[in-house]
């Protein structure tokens, strides 16, 4: 047996079993809608029909109801930041969800002064299981109403210099920000309660800070008041005509970008010209191997 | 063998590897966050104990407020499990022993004050009640220990696994609750010790006791109204002449009037504009300057006085919603009831605690406002109020007022199909329960296309859009179009219409191209297989020739056909028959090369020859003389000679040499 005969085949099993486990295979990055496991957000998606972006650019105009949620885990260009300041002046909705990221300075870019603390919020008392994931209770006067009483955190942090902004909810008074994160309150660190959401209009749109994505994952949106919570920020000045997520700033493995180049794909061979030319591929092929078998038949 | 277990294990080696690598690893860090399922709970006793201990020092400070929101929130701790029962008797005692401590503070200071009066059996009275309120206060203190007990034994306070830091957060909440105790005994203290001595009989000995009257006519008065007030001081059965007598009004000292020569006082009161529907009115005499040490004070009997005034309902209606930028209606009817209406009355309407009109307005009044252009769209507050004026009472009333942005309603008229490229023309008209959108902005984009228009006054848009080129065929594609209202109670609109469309050039191209498939690809195909076929797969198209065999059946022979297949042949066998066929195929083949002809299934020899004839040219009678022995070869029992053999090859060598020396 030649190489050569056996090369074709083997290289187009692997190449086919390789596209079938980059289709099916579930992702298990954090924040990607397609994972199913504790840590995606497909619940998130689903619930809220909410439709991913994978770049800025397609940010739709006008952007009035519109909500944008973006977990900046990469930080923005300078032209990403403009086009986020268009898009809330515009009238759209962002709800900036960070905790240890890049948030920050496309706050300083809003010309705003609060900031995310971006070190570990912890209590001690109000919390589930451990004080990583505060419980909060304490909320504005305009969340009466709403039914949200409790909300359960996951590794968040807090929000300072606030006083420029409308606080939505804060930390209990046993919180503090751990700042050399060994786990325990020292002196120095100061108590709660801390600003943990805020909102401020900016143009004809609005700016919604919230110290902890981790609220949206599979295994926290339904935990406590926090799809209440997350509905109630969205849904506050009516209802949205579009959620979109931002996937761009998100870090991504190797699966999720070879997943969404394969989608990609798939898009462009389903166009009218890719398909014409599949089929008279395929009808070569065909004609030629038909032709052949009637030659060489005895 | 070897070869396929090779590839099978190339295959599912490479498998492997792509599962190995598909499989990746989260590419951020663990620490973002964790999955509260597999959470080992920690709890913190320590927290537990000092968030007992800052509560402790809001009941010290007496700060009601402070103390209810903190104990309320104790259920939402986090806390081992058997502690319910003991933070919630915590809480629950901790609010209640502060609620009594503030009596029991309040009330120590207003005995003080009656003390300072010389009402000495108010104040012993009150001195009973602060003395009950303690005990409670004690009881309250017993379940705090208790609770606080049973929390530093679930905690495990005081044993071996206990850190230094939780018995010190214990600690401290015992310094507090000590400090509780303390302050109990020492209220505890005071009272009975003025009760045993200082106070009461104690002090009453050898002071000449007091009354005084009080009459007030008449019972029944309207605010701003006067009234008449007198009566009498008489100490130890004498007229108190010069004395100062302070008229009570619900407690508070009123008015000051000074007794005659005989012991009367009277006087006037103006029933004050309190709006209130009764009114105590009491007399209290209590000794001053030369008076201290000869007296004791003395107060009237209340007397409750009717104040009459005039009530209103008033009664405020919105409509079902606002729009920012545009006025509207607050309306709303004052009802009296029996009493008489007065003329226009002063209000102020509020939208959210800011002034947006003042002024007056008749019994029943139709104001408007105009909500601000960039006001928030979503519940807001209208308040009316009415100020007193005179006899009548303040009234004030708050209705929910929603604010929204009208978001418009689009009508399109399209056509039913749309070719491209090419024109579409679409005409439309906007409108909204807010009136139509003037002049909004009306963003039309199909397949990549996009125009812009102005909507007229009426709403009423009319454009064009031009289609070029693009790379679909036919289907239904999306008309996206936007509207962006100038008037701010209008909210932009973003909305689709399917539009079926044709692209007729695209359509055409691929059909002109399927055809051209159809028809040249196969013969394109044919030739170049055939000429393959030339090469590489030798003599495939000629036929198997019948060869008979005699075999014995009987007493007969009978000729049975062997199929003896010429490709089989070669030149070089040393049958003759074998070499005359093989001279045959050499130059069949050699007429196939050079022809491009195809040796059908269902084809004689001779017919091939005859066929080939043509095109052979000068030998072909050569060709037709070799085929005409090859046939007497197989349809025969002719067994060819050497002379046969040799012959033909002459007649295959002759046909050869013809057919490359001319081009066919």
């Amino acid at each position: 047996m030649r190489v050569s005969s056996i090369l074709l085949p083997v290289v187009a099993i692997v190449l086919t079993v390789s596209l079938l486990c980059v289709w099916f295979y579930p992702s298990v990055q954090d924040f990607m809608a397609g994972n199913t496991m504790w840590n995606g957000i497909r619940d998130f998606c689903e619930e809220f029909g909410a439709g991913n972006i994978d770049s800025l650019e397609e940010l739709p105009e006008p952007s009035e109801g519109v909500v944008l949620v973006t977990i900046p885990y990469i930080e923005y260009s300078a032209a990403e930041q403009k086009w986020l300041r268009e898009f809330v002046e515009g009238g759209g909705t962002l709800l900036l969800m960070d905790d240890y990221g890049y948030g920050n300075g496309l706050l300083a870019r809003f010309g705003l002064k609060t900031r995310f603390i971006n070190r570990p919020l912890l209590d001690p008392l109000f919390c589930y299981k451990n004080q990583s994931m505060p419980r909060i209770t304490d909320f504005a006067a305009g969340m009466t109403g709403s039914g949200v009483n409790i909300v359960m955190l996951n590794h968040a942090t807090g929000l300072v210099d606030t006083e420029e902004v409308a606080i939505i909810a804060w930390s209990s008074g046993t919180s503090f920000v751990d700042d050399n994160e060994n786990g325990v309150r020292d002196a120095g660190e100061l108590p709660g309660p801390w600003p943990v959401a805020a909102e401020v209009r900016l143009g004809r749109g609005r700016l919604i800070m919230v110290a902890d994505p981790s609220i949206i994952i599979n295994t926290m949106v339904g935990r406590d008041d926090n799809y209440a919570f997350v509905k109630h920020l969205i849904e506050s000045e009516g209802e949205p005509a579009a959620i979109l997520l931002d996937r761009g700033h998100l870090p991504r493995t190797p699966l999720d970008v070879s997943q969404a180049r394969l989608v990609d794909t798939r898009a462009v061979l389903s166009s009218p010209y890719a398909l014409v030319g599949i089929t008279a591929m395929i009808f070569a092929v065909t004609a030629g191997y038909t032709l052949r078998k009637g030659e060489t038949s005895d | 063998m070897s070869g396929r277990n090779a590839v099978k294990r190339l295959v599912g080696g490479a498998v492997c590897l792509v599962l190995f690598l598909v499989a990746g690893h989260p590419a951020l860090a663990a620490e973002l966050h964790e999955d509260p399922a597999t959470a080992e709970p920690v709890y913190s006793g320590v927290a537990l104990l000092d968030y007992y201990t800052t509560s402790l020092d809001g009941v010290l400070r007496k700060d009601t407020a402070e103390v209810e929101y903190r104990l309320g929130k104790i259920p939402l701790a986090y806390i081992p499990p058997g502690l319910e029962a003991a933070t919630g008797d915590f809480a629950s005692s901790g609010i209640a022993i502060t609620y009594l401590l503030k009596d029991i503070y309040r009330d120590f200071n207003r005995r003080q004050e009656l003390v300072g009066q010389f009402r000495l059996a108010e104040a012993e009275e009150l001195t009973d009640m602060t003395l009950a309120c303690i005990d409670q206060a004690y009881a309250e203190l017993a379940r705090l220990r208790e609770a606080t007990d049973t929390t530093g034994l679930v905690l495990g306070v005081g044993s071996v696994r206990a850190g230094a830091g939780l018995t010190e957060a214990y600690n401290r909440v015992l310094e507090r609750l000590d400090k509780i105790e303390s302050m109990l005994a020492l209220y505890e203290k005071l009272l009975e010790n003025w009760l045993a001595g200082a106070g009461g009989s104690g002090v009453t000995a050898g002071l000449k006791p007091t009354e005084i009257t009080l009459r007030v006519t008449p019972a029944a008065a309207y605010v701003g109204d006067s009234v008449e007030f007198s009566g009498r001081l008489t100490g130890g059965g004498e007229s108190l002449p010069g004395r100062e007598v302070d008229i009570l009004l619900n407690g508070t000292s009123y008015a000051t009037v000074i007794t005659g020569a005989d012991g009367y006082y009277g006087g006037d009161l103006s029933i004050p504009y309190w709006y209130s529907p009764e009114l105590s009115v009491q007399a209290l005499y209590y000794p001053r300057e030369a008076d201290i040490s000869l007296y004791l004070s003395s107060l009237s009997p209340e007397i409750i006085l009717s104040v009459l005034f005039y009530r209103s309902e008033l009664e405020v209606s919105l409509a079902d919603r606002a729009y920012p930028g545009q006025a509207t209606p607050v309306s709303g009817r004052f009802d009296y009831g029996t009493s008489p209406p007065p003329g226009a009355r002063e209000i102020e309407i509020l939208f959210d605690d800011i002034v947006v009109f003042r002024g007056p307005v008749e019994p029943d009044f139709s104001e408007e406002i105009t909500l601000a252009t960039e006001m928030e769209t979503g519940r807001h507050l209208v308040t009316v109020s009415a100020a007193a004026s005179g006899r009548y009472a303040p009234v004030v009333t708050s209705v929910r007022l929603d604010v929204s942005r009208a978001t418009p309603v689009l009508e399109l008229g399209l056509p039913g199909l749309v070719l491209a490229p090419g024109r579409l023309e679409i005409d439309g008209r906007l409108n909204s329960e807010a009136g139509p959108p003037a002049g909004a902005v009306v963003e039309l984009e199909l397949g990549g296309a996009v125009a812009a228009v102005t909507s007229a006054s009426d709403g009423e848009f009319s454009t064009e859009i031009k289609l070029g080129l693009n790379t679909g065929v036919i289907g239904s594609q999306d008309l996206v179009v936007r509207v962006s209202p100038q008037e701010p109670w209008h909210a932009a609109l973003v909305t689709t219409r399917p539009v079926l469309m044709l692209n007729w050039v695209n359509c055409g191209l691929i059909l002109v191209a399927l055809a051209a498939l159809g028809v040249f690809l196969p013969g394109v195909l044919r030739r170049r297989l055939g000429l393959r076929l030339g090469r590489t797969t030798g003599p495939a198209a000629i036929p198997a020739v019948p060869r008979y065999d005699f075999v014995e059946q009987g007493s007969r022979r009978e000729a049975v056909p062997v199929a003896v297949p010429l490709a089989e042949t070669t030149g070089d066998d040393g049958d003759p028959r074998r070499r005359i066929f093989g001279f045959y195929r050499r130059a069949v083949r050699l007429i196939l090369k050079l022809s491009s002809a195809v040796f059908r299934p269902q084809q004689t020899l001779r017919e091939f020859a005859r066929e080939q004839s043509g095109a052979l040219g000068t030998v072909a009678r050569y060709f037709m003389e070799l085929t005409g022995l090859v046939e007497r070869l197989i349809y025969s029992h002719y067994e060819p000679t050497g002379e046969d053999e040799g012959y033909s090859r002459e007649l295959a060598q002759t046909v050869e040499e013809g057919l490359k020396g001319e081009s066919l």
